[in-house]
């Protein structure tokens, strides 16, 4: 009996104890998924990028990229400035190449930006350090999205975007556990043929079991 | 007793039942990309592809997963099948899940029933596994405690509905073989490692045994024959497939096994796994009887402590286990000892810097927990995760050895 007690305790803890411990350890939150990975755009010298974007979401507090820097290649450092849409300075950014492992998403984090949902900001990327040999490489993706609104190379509008997340903090932690959970049970109850099949089966076999007390 | 005799009665009827649940709970909501990428792979059945790994070679570039097909073509042709029974419950948009590969996959609706369905297949073998080690056994007690551990071990059930993998086939077969064995049907035995080996190599290693169980040499012939014919027999078909060479026989187990050793100089290596493995073979060679068991047993243990294995290998020793701990020749130190290994070896997975391993394990439940770091992450800022693992495998194979010196002892003559 003890060891059914403790594979029941291990399975609610698997299905249930453990997404709740690990959702509030969950810090920053990321707008949406981040979109493809296509081409690349050189970052060096005189080269700047202008990435125009709408917060979805309040509490700004970074975002994710990804950047090409193959066998490290780039020690240098990269500047990213966070402007609101009348180019106010709110945020600077360093990163050197060093810590900027090829192709992985790099997450830039800093102090929250308050109010910032709906609100449109601009990212300037720079690297005046680095030169054509040794320049950084950021993946953007063809078209707009729904938060990518425009990058600017050197003041050209290009038709890409640059492929970035933005990372949001939640208002508190058993918020963010709560919208997961319920965010998990509209996804199930999404395919309603199946929940129903699947609920009822676990509903009607624990009614079972239950009336029949495990006697053995 | 049949399964149908064990089910008239409540203790095994409701214990099986409740196991069921209990295993429903965790399999649509825990997803690992291999059950994904195997399902893409064998979905090529359903349009009429019977050569696979020429398939996957000829349309490389086109393909979302990009990899070869690592298993034997039973696994292919089996899971390919039960796609296409289970077609009309897993729907038209199963297809375009499938062929997904972005991060938002298991946002669709409908990923959950599609886990749950493809993960059915594991279910019937894991439930076969409880009703086979019963048969080991005569006194009622000692089957239901057997049945008891194997359903209730939540070990077993996070290796075959976390990680999801084959491997409960080929570990149900290798289980039907022993028990063959212990019926000294050496013949039957023999078919069934052939078969278990066709979905995945590992039943191979305890043919050796079987050979010298058997008296005579036209019998050792016979189950040689038996063994490795069946084996043969399923891979016939791309035998002479440079693709099948590439992808299916040079994975895994198959390289792996000569992986570890001791450098001698000039490119040598003493090969610790080989090394483990032809000694069990000359004690078993050397020994009063063939107790196929604990030589099973040992196998596993050794491949478990020297090489680098996925999680789903921890898989191959628990039947074997279970069996031992209801076994009454053996002490209750050697058992504790056993299932203190298998936790152990299944920590050092946990280790791997592979996100599937952990966190993302969660990501049919929400694809947040991509944001989390992976246990080796976390453990990199104290120690290097990498010393804990080799610690871990040496402690483990001396721990082999030391089981394999108690239980082979009495055996010896």
């Amino acid at each position: 009996m003890k060891l059914i007690y403790f594979c029941v305790v291990s399975v609610f803890f698997i299905i249930l104890v453990l997404p709740f411990i690990l959702s509030l350890l969950l810090t920053d939150i990321p707008n949406n998924f981040q979109p493809a990975l296509g081409e690349t755009q050189l970052v060096y010298g005189e080269l700047t990028l202008k990435q125009v974007f709408i917060s979805q979401e309040d509490n700004l507090v970074g975002f994710g990229l990804s950047i090409k820097n193959p066998y490290l290649r780039n020690r240098k450092d990269l500047i990213v400035d966070v402007f609101s849409s009348n180019n106010v300075l709110l945020r600077t950014l360093k990163i050197n190449g060093s810590s900027i492992p090829d192709g992985e998403l790099i997450k830039l984090r800093f102090e929250p930006i308050l109010g910032s949902k709906d609100q449109e900001f601009y990212l300037e990327i720079s690297a005046p350090y680095a030169t054509n040999e040794d320049s950084l490489e950021i993946f953007i993706t063809r078209g707009l999205f729904d938060w990518g609104k425009g990058l600017y190379v050197n003041d050209d509008l290009s038709e890409y975007n640059i492929s970035f997340i933005t990372l949001h903090r939640p208002p508190s932690s058993l918020i963010n556990t709560f919208q997961i959970f319920s965010k998990w049970g509209s996804k199930l109850l999404a395919d309603s043929i199946f929940a129903g099949f699947y609920l009822m089966s676990l509903i009607g076999v624990t009614v079972y079991l239950v009336s029949n007390k495990l006697k053995h | 007793m049949g399964i149908t005799g064990y089910l008239k009665q409540p203790f095994f009827r409701n214990l099986l039942l409740l196991a069921v649940v209990l295993r429903l709970l965790i399999m649509p909501f825990y997803f690992h990309p291999d059950i994904k990428t195997t399902n893409y792979k064998v979905s090529f059945l359903k349009e009429g592809v019977i050569d696979i790994y020429s398939h996957i070679e000829q349309n490389l570039s086109k393909l979302t997963y990009p990899e070869q097909f690592n298993y034997f073509p039973v696994t292919y042709f089996f899971l390919g099948s039960y796609q296409v029974l289970a077609s009309p419950f897993l729907g038209e948009d199963f297809s375009d899940w499938l062929t997904d590969a972005g991060q938002s996959a298991n946002e669709r609706v409908g990923a959950y029933r599609y886990l749950l369905i493809l993960k059915l297949p594991y279910l019937m073998f894991d439930i076969f596994t409880a009703f086979l080690l019963m048969g080991f056994f005569t006194l009622t007690e000692q089957k239901r405690r057997v049945f008891t551990l194997w359903l209730f071990n939540p070990l077993s059930i996070i290796l075959i509905y976390v990680f999801s993998n084959i491997d409960i086939i080929p570990v149900f077969l290798t289980v039907v073989s022993l028990y063959y064995f212990e019926k000294n049907k050496l013949f039957a035995a023999a078919v069934m490692l052939g078969l278990g080996a066709s979905f995945k190599a590992f039943p191979l290693l305890l043919v050796p045994f079987l050979i010298l169980k058997a008296p005579t040499v036209k019998e050792k012939i016979v189950v040689s024959l038996a063994s490795f014919g069946t084996f043969f027999i399923t891979i016939l078909p791309v035998i002479f497939n440079s693709s099948f060479h590439q992808s299916a026989l040079a994975s895994g187990l198959t390289t792996r096994i000569v992986y570890t050793g001791i450098g001698l100089g000039f490119s040598e290596n003493l090969l610790v796994t080989v090394f483990m493995y032809t000694l069990l073979i000359f004690i078993a060679y050397l020994s009063r009887g063939i107790d196929l068991l604990i030589y099973t047993l040992l196998t596993f243990l050794f491949i478990l402590s020297s090489i680098h294995f996925h999680i789903q290998w921890v898989l191959w020793v628990m039947p074997f286990v279970t069996l031992v701990t209801f076994s009454v020749r053996e002490e209750k130190k050697v058992i504790n000892i056993l299932w203190l290994f298998i936790i152990s070896a299944s920590v050092i997975p946990l280790l791997y810097q592979d996100r599937y391993m952990s966190t993302m394990l969660l990501n049919a439940i929400s694809p947040l927990f991509v944001q989390l770091p992976t246990p080796a992450t976390a453990v990199q800022r104290i120690y290097d995760p990498y010393v804990i693992q080799s610690v871990l495998h040496t402690v483990l194979l001396s721990v082999s050895i030391a089981t394999a010196f108690k239980l082979l002892k009495q055996r010896m003559p």
